[in-house]
């Protein structure tokens, strides 16, 4: 069942007066439950490619449908009103609000929908850091925990509002290769468990290995797209 | 929004001192509004005072030529009834009105006292005593002797009048005078009391002698130059007046009478009121000048967290909510200041309400016509406390608007760059 | 220490914008002193000015006696005005006007009310000479001021019901303490910048008022205008050396102690101008405070970079006032520039007040426009302190930016 559509997707920014291309026409589809890597050399597009999947960024050209609606031609407010319920991010670093513990910060994406009540919110997010393996440690602030513990926090945010897309831009890139592995399997799990799509990007092949399909971006264009033979 | 008020507060403690600063300067833009303004309204509020008790009273009933005149103080515009029949029949028609408290009459004319070869020149009110002491409290200025009594022939004169003519309470004072029908003539009075105001013109320039008195020697019978009407509250001295108006339009015809609001037709009032609009400016122009620094902080702040208001926005945050956040924070330093502020304000508001400011040594020479007094007390009040905080909580709100906007237009995909 | 020095220039490009809203704090503050002075310092101008052309001159000549108790008008202790007096008056160098005058307590009756006024004796060619009074008729001149012609102001005019040739009656008493009385009609109406002369009044010919007082050819006072190129000073010290020599007991007497009343009033302005100052300063202390402790939360890492290189701490302190001295610096030069386009409005067109109800009324001698005037010192003043107060404020945040844990402060980045 499709979750995404991109038809000839375009981006072109303004660096002075030069117009730089950074995608020149994507066209892509994603189903319900897929484990995606996007790869490439650097200046690929592959950040502007999961800015555009996630509704930060708008395309200078072409279209987009998510669950069908039409997303590219959306107003500031409704692209924010989409990103807060159906959309989940994770970053590479800098992710999460110092000031707030491991527990506010995955609350914090609960109160933004507001659907919950108190006691239901609670028993959520505890489950859901313990998921991650956090457990015990849901009263401590981001400087208080390690790097590969702080994107597992920005992981059970992602997650908590169960969101049908999660877009992760180098999730890994700034952990060492043990806490890097311990994140990609985290997010396997979730996948397999709950059924989201996942769509991540990342420089690291042995991460890529986790991936069930491969998306090459070289140039702004999909070079190659592969899935992995079960 | 709850959440973004708990998030703004916990931000707030990120740098404790930067908070601190930016409370500070607020805190101190509030004290002087608080300050500046208590002074003010003091200064106001005895001018006031002084200007209704010995000139305009609530509402004054006046001859019209007599409001033209009144600098001469003349004999021939007086306040003799609707027929003349005497000023009691107004003042009786008056005392019907819902609202009149008191009616009090007064006839000043002029009089010169000889002393040492020289005719010094004065006033002389006739007044209800009674009513006097009610209105006025002249009883509290009398630092020697007694008010003067109804009927009798006595007076009460200014400490630095009778310094001036050597008297003592005790002896008795020759005045000269022009009757109503111009003819000169003095009069004998017992000194019974010494008046010490700290008003320079009622010192210096006034004696008081019993109503009935005055009109017997200036063979004025039933006639006073003033009626003054006096309401439970002078700020709502105006709501009455249509009524009074109303009575005067049918009993008045002619319109013989003029009828003055103690807050209009006096130059002195439009005066304060002209220099109350220039300090309102004052008091925003301060209040501005400290945002600028809270203004500085905030631009900081933004900048610092750029990176986190993209996550924030990928998290689905709104701009209008990006800009409550920050807004927040700063509209909790302002609140915070300008509580602090007033709590400090009220405090020297209230020391300096009963110590008073001494401006006796830079006041002197200054033209004894002023209602002014050289004490000058702050008010200590809610209202000026009020007026302060919202003042401070308003200006520093919109000062917000500007770092907040800023943050709400950041671009997410460049701030997350 | 020259790098710290250069550093410091350094970082106040570096915030460009922190920077700019601190100056204009700063400016903006200080410009609110300058343009306030200004207005003041106008007000008191006018008054002197008021003062000086209209009630006094530059400087007066009378008895000892008499000037104890001028301001009861009396009769006695007069001065003889004759050749000698107005020789030696004559000789004096930088003296360019004298006139005699003969002041008087009087009542002035138009038939109807009465009203104490002040009679004024003067001889109009030599009144015109030390006063401006002659530029306000708004009927006649000072040239119709002969025989019976009385002069008034417009206050006093209108509050007697008197117009031009009407006629009125002055009761006095005369040196021998009879009363008598003085016929004279209305030959002119000013209206000058001056209360006193609009309201309480009455301009004679001197010999009219010398014959009903019976005082011969004595007169009050004789005041002086004297040229602005000499100082008043000099002058007053020539007069009073021949009056020694001559034996002549009458004194000489500065306009300023005519003014002490004014004067005592511009004190009251100058504890307003003191306490807009203290406000003003106290922001802008609470500015650069600010400025230093944001720059150095945000240089935190910088800072202790600095330490680890081996900088000292006071060396570190000098960075941080050495770019608060620059924002003073740029301050009071902003202050300075906005003061002075200000200022250069408030003194060329200055700031209009007729709609505000009739000022004079109340001793202040404005008829519709107050005027600023240019004070140097207070730019200077201005700059200075703005300097002193960005440095002595930046002290104590530079120790407690300076004195941050470097290894703390690498790390937390």
């Amino acid at each position: 069942m499709t979750l995404l559509e991109l038809k000839q997707i375009k981006k072109t920014y303004l660096q002075g007066k030069m117009e730089v291309p950074a995608l020149r026409g994507v066209d892509l589809i994603v189903d319900k439950g897929e484990f995606i890597t996007i790869f490439g050399p650097s200046g690929s597009g592959k950040t502007t490619l999961l800015n555009m999947i996630g509704c930060l960024d708008t395309p200078t050209d072409g279209e987009i449908y998510l669950n069908g609606n039409r997303i590219s031609a959306l107003s500031k407010k409704e692209l924010a009103l989409i990103r807060r319920n159906n959309i989940g991010f994770i970053f590479q670093s800098h992710n999460l609000i110092p000031v707030l513990t491991a527990y506010e910060n995955v609350e914090f994406a609960l109160l933004l929908i507001g659907r919950l009540s108190e006691g239901e919110t609670r028993e959520r997010v505890f489950k859901m850091l313990a998921k991650v393996g956090l457990k015990g440690k849901e009263n401590r602030k981001p400087g208080e925990l390690s790097g590969g513990e702080n994107q597992r926090v920005a992981i059970a945010r992602a997650l908590i509002k169960e969101p049908k897309l999660i877009l992760a831009d180098e999730p890994t890139a700034n952990l060492d290769s043990e806490n890097a592995l311990d994140v990609i399997k985290i997010m396997t799990m979730m996948n397999m468990e709950l059924g989201n799509t996942f769509i991540f990007s990342t420089h690291d092949p042995q991460i890529r290995e986790y991936a069930r399909r491969y998306i090459n971006l070289r140039d702004g264009l999909i070079f190659s797209d592969k899935k992995k033979e079960q | 929004m709850k959440f973004l008020w708990d998030l703004a507060q916990k931000n707030l403690s990120r740098s404790r001192a930067r908070t601190i600063v930016s409370v500070f300067a607020i805190a101190i833009a509030v004290i002087s509004v608080v300050f500046l303004r208590g002074l003010i309204n003091g200064v106001l509020d005895t001018t006031f005072a002084n200007h209704i008790h010995y000139k305009a009273g609530h509402i004054r009933v006046i001859d019209q030529e007599y409001k033209l005149k009144e600098e001469l103080i003349p004999l021939n515009y007086t306040v003799n009834g609707f027929n003349g029949e005497g000023f009691k029949g107004i003042a009786e028609e008056l005392k019907q009105i819902e609202g009149v408290k008191q009616i009090l009459p007064r006839l000043r004319f002029a009089a010169l006292v000889p002393h040492d070869e020289k005719l010094i020149g004065m006033q002389g009110w006739g007044v209800d005593p009674e009513g006097e002491i009610g209105f006025t409290g002249i009883d509290k200025y009398i630092t020697e002797g007694r008010m003067v009594q109804s009927e009798k022939r006595e007076l009460v004169m200014g400490a630095d009048l009778m310094e001036k003519l050597g008297k003592q309470v005790g002896d008795k004072v020759t005045f000269l005078y022009n009757t109503v029908f111009d003819s000169f003539r003095a009069s004998t009075f017992l000194l019974v009391g010494k008046v010490e105001s700290n008003l320079d013109f009622l010192d210096k320039a006034v004696f008081f002698l019993p109503l009935e008195q005055a009109q017997t020697i200036l063979e004025m019978d039933g006639e006073v130059t003033e009626l003054l009407i006096i309401t439970p509250n002078y700020n709502q001295a105006d709501k009455i007046l249509p009524q009074i108006t109303e009575l005067f339009k049918i009993k008045d015809p002619f319109q013989k009478y003029a009828l003055q609001l103690w807050n209009r037709d006096y130059e002195l009032i439009e005066l304060f009121n002209f220099a109350n609009v220039f300090y309102d400016f004052i008091y925003i122009f301060i209040l501005i000048l400290s945002c600028f620094v809270l203004i500085n902080t905030l631009i900081m702040i933004v900048n610092e967290r750029k990176r986190e208001i993209g996550m924030m926005s990928a998290l689905g945050l709104n701009s209008n909510e990006i800009l409550s956040l920050f807004a927040l924070e700063g509209v909790i330093i302002g609140t915070l200041g300008s509580a602090i502020g007033v709590v400090i304000g009220g405090v020297l508001t209230k020391v300096f309400s009963t110590a008073g400011l001494d401006f006796s040594a830079a006041m002197e020479g200054v033209s004894a016509d002023l209602l002014f007094e050289p004490m000058f007390y702050t008010v200590f009040s809610m209202e000026n406390l009020i007026f302060a905080f919202l003042l401070g909580v308003t200006v520093v709100t919109l000062a917000c608007m500007i770092p907040a906007g800023m943050a709400a237009r950041l671009d997410p995909v460049g701030a997350l760059r | 220490m020259f790098f710290s020095i250069y550093l410091g220039l350094k970082n106040l490009l570096r915030q460009k914008r922190r920077n700019i809203i601190t100056i204009l704090v700063i400016a903006f503050s200080f410009l609110g002193y300058l343009f306030a002075e200004s207005l003041m310092n106008g007000m008191e101008e006018m008054s002197f000015e008021s003062i000086q052309n209209f009630e006094t001159g530059n400087i007066q000549i009378a008895e000892p006696d008499y000037w104890e108790e001028r301001d009861e008008l009396p009769i006695k202790g007069l001065v003889a005005w004759n050749e000698e007096l107005e020789g030696i008056i004559g000789q004096t160098d930088g003296v360019i006007g004298v006139s005699p005058e003969l002041k008087f307590p009087a009542n002035l009756n138009n038939g109807i009310d009465e009203m104490s006024i002040i009679g004024l004796g003067i001889n109009p060619k030599k009144y015109n000479e030390v006063f401006q009074t002659g530029e306000y008729f708004i009927e006649g001149s000072l040239g119709t001021l002969n025989d019976n012609k009385a002069v008034i102001g417009t206050v006093l005019a209108e509050l007697m019901d008197l117009k031009k040739d009407d006629h009125i009656i002055l009761l006095i008493r005369t040196k021998e303490d009879t009363f008598n009385t003085i016929d004279l009609e209305v030959g002119g109406i000013i209206r000058t910048p001056n209360p006193m002369l609009n309201s309480r009044i009455v301009l004679m010919p001197l010999d009219i008022a010398q014959r009903s007082l019976n005082v011969g050819d004595m007169v009050s006072m004789v005041s002086l205008k004297t040229s602005p190129a000499m100082p008043e000073k000099s002058i007053i010290k020539s007069l009073e050396d021949s009056f020694r020599v001559k034996k002549l007991s009458s004194q000489v007497y500065s306009w300023r102690e005519s003014a002490a009343d004014v004067i005592t009033l511009s004190t009251a302005k100058k504890g307003g101008a003191g306490a807009i100052l203290s406000v003003v300063l106290l922001i802008g202390i609470v500015g650069i405070v600010n400025n230093i402790i944001l720059s150095g939360i945000e240089r935190t890492a910088e800072i202790g970079m600095m330490k680890a290189l081996g900088m000292r701490e006071w060396e570190i302190v000098l960075v941080f006032m050495v770019e608060a001295a620059g924002i003073g610096v740029l301050g009071g030069l902003a202050s300075c520039l906005l003061g002075y386009l200000s200022v250069l409005w408030l003194v060329s067109s200055g700031f209009n007040v007729a709609n505000f109800g009739d000022w004079s009324q109340y001793g202040i001698p404005i008829v519709d426009r107050i005027y600023g005037v240019w004070n140097c010192q207070a730019f200077l003043y201005i700059f200075v302190s703005s300097v002193a107060v960005a440095v002595l404020s930046s002290i104590w945040p530079s120790y407690w930016a300076a004195r941050k844990d470097p290894v703390e402060a690498i790390y937390r980045h």
